[in-house]
């Protein structure tokens, strides 16, 4: 056994040393190499996963967002389009209003201004009137003076007056 | 022709301790890794660097490949460190053992029958079955410590010692006789092919020099990272198969 050991060049000494020298490297590869670069990788996974987790879970707070602000978006239009309509509906009522309104306040005016009109041009014939009876009656005296007596100067100056007041009236 | 011998050649002594030409490549190699890990630890970062990235891709697909075989990564994270250190340096090695230099490089010594010769100053660290025959170790005698802690002494020493029926009691020695096969077989099997390899090579090398013996070294090149993969599974097969209950 020992020629065998020795032709194939067996040595335990060599072999310790070898064991020694690979138990050494797993030690060193181990504290230096493959526990810091597994941690590293390990912890990127963990990170990876919770950020996938995170991604699948924002998703579907988006999509529940994306729901919520179609259905308010849907309500906000079905009441803006009843505001609408019911917005035309009372501005078609307040404009046919004002329109009333505003015929009648035409109207109105209108009727007052005749009023004052035919008033003003009433006071400016009774002026007239006074005015021209006046002249008439001084007209009369100067023209007939002593010829008539008061009573028939005063037939003369009303049948003057009457006519005026009729010609004034045409 | 150079000289093929079985025997790694001694250098010089260190103490009571030879140190031969494949032992001071096997101190070069873990050198060469040692150095790494130490380059690697002071820049491990969130965002990896180039050479992060290179050892972290590195660290990814052995893993990967431990949990096909132990079925889950918890138990091949367990037993990665030791798995992967056998597979890196068994590859470091091989392809270390083809480089120009390794075997091409030494000093004419006079032997002991008076004859000069001249001693290759590295040689193919697996070419020598002290070499492999301390890793195949390292293998069995760790596989039986895993077994011990998972399972218990009780439980572990079982497997290989029954008194419950003649049949289970021959299973058991068996079971004995194929621990101490494993050892042989695995040391056997890496120093045979990277022997062969050695030898094939040196053959070639002599008979066309340059250009025929390209083809080989790309053959050594694939043969040593066989090799390493070979026998990191099958430490990983026997550290995974005695730390389950259910093992025979």
């Amino acid at each position: 056994m020992e020629d065998l050991f020795h032709n194939l060049g067996i040595d335990w000494k060599i072999l310790v040393a070898q064991i020694v020298n690979f138990t050494i490297l797993v030690f060193v590869l181990t504290k230096f190499l493959y526990r810091p670069l597994l941690g590293m990788l390990n912890r990127r996974r963990d990170e990876i996963k919770k950020s996938a987790e995170k991604t699948v879970a924002a998703d579907k707070l988006v999509a529940e967002i994306e729901r919520q602000k179609e259905e308010v978006l849907a309500k906000a239009r079905t009441t803006s389009s009843e505001m609408i309509k019911k917005a035309e509906t009372q501005a078609t009522g307040a404009a046919e209003k004002i329109m009333t309104d505003a015929q009648a306040e035409a109207k109105r005016i209108a009727a007052d201004e005749r009023k004052k009109l035919a008033s003003e041009h009433d006071a400016l014939m009774q002026e007239a009137t006074r005015s021209l009876g006046a002249t008439v009656i001084r007209a009369v005296e100067q023209s007939v003076g002593d010829v008539l007596d008061e009573k028939a100067k005063g037939k003369l100056v009303e049948q003057a007056m009457q006519k005026v007041q009729v010609t004034a009236r045409t | 022709m150079d000289h093929i011998s079985i025997v790694a050649d001694t250098l010089f002594h260190i103490g009571p301790l030879p140190v031969t030409n494949t032992m001071l490549t096997a101190w070069i190699v873990s050198l060469g890794f040692i150095i790494f890990a130490f380059i690697i630890s002071r820049r491990v970062s969130y965002i990896p660097s180039k050479l992060q990235n290179f050892a972290e891709a590195v660290i990814e697909i052995i893993i990967g490949f431990l949990e096909t075989i132990a079925g889950d990564r918890k138990t091949a994270e367990r037993f990665f460190p030791i798995v992967a250190t056998i597979f890196l340096f068994v590859l470091a090695s091989n392809w270390l053992g083809i480089l120009p230099g390794v075997g091409s490089i030494g000093m004419h010594t006079v032997g002991h029958d008076g004859h000069e010769a001249f001693v290759p100053l590295f040689r193919s660290v697996y070419s020598d079955l002290n070499m492999t025959l301390a890793l195949a170790l390292i293998v069995v005698v760790l596989s039986h410590v895993y077994g011990l802690i998972t399972v218990g002494v009780r439980h572990h020493l079982g497997k290989f010692i029954t008194f419950k029926g003649p049949v289970l009691f021959f299973t058991g020695i068996l079971e004995i006789i194929g621990e101490l096969s494993k050892v042989i077989s695995l040391s056997f099997r890496l120093f045979g092919n990277v022997f062969a390899g050695e030898v094939l090579l040196i053959i070639i090398g002599s008979l066309v020099p340059y250009i025929a013996t390209i083809p080989f070294l790309g053959l050594e090149l694939f043969v040593g990272l066989i090799q390493a993969a070979i026998f990191g599974v099958l430490a990983m097969v026997a550290f995974s198969s005695f730390t389950r209950a259910d093992s025979h």
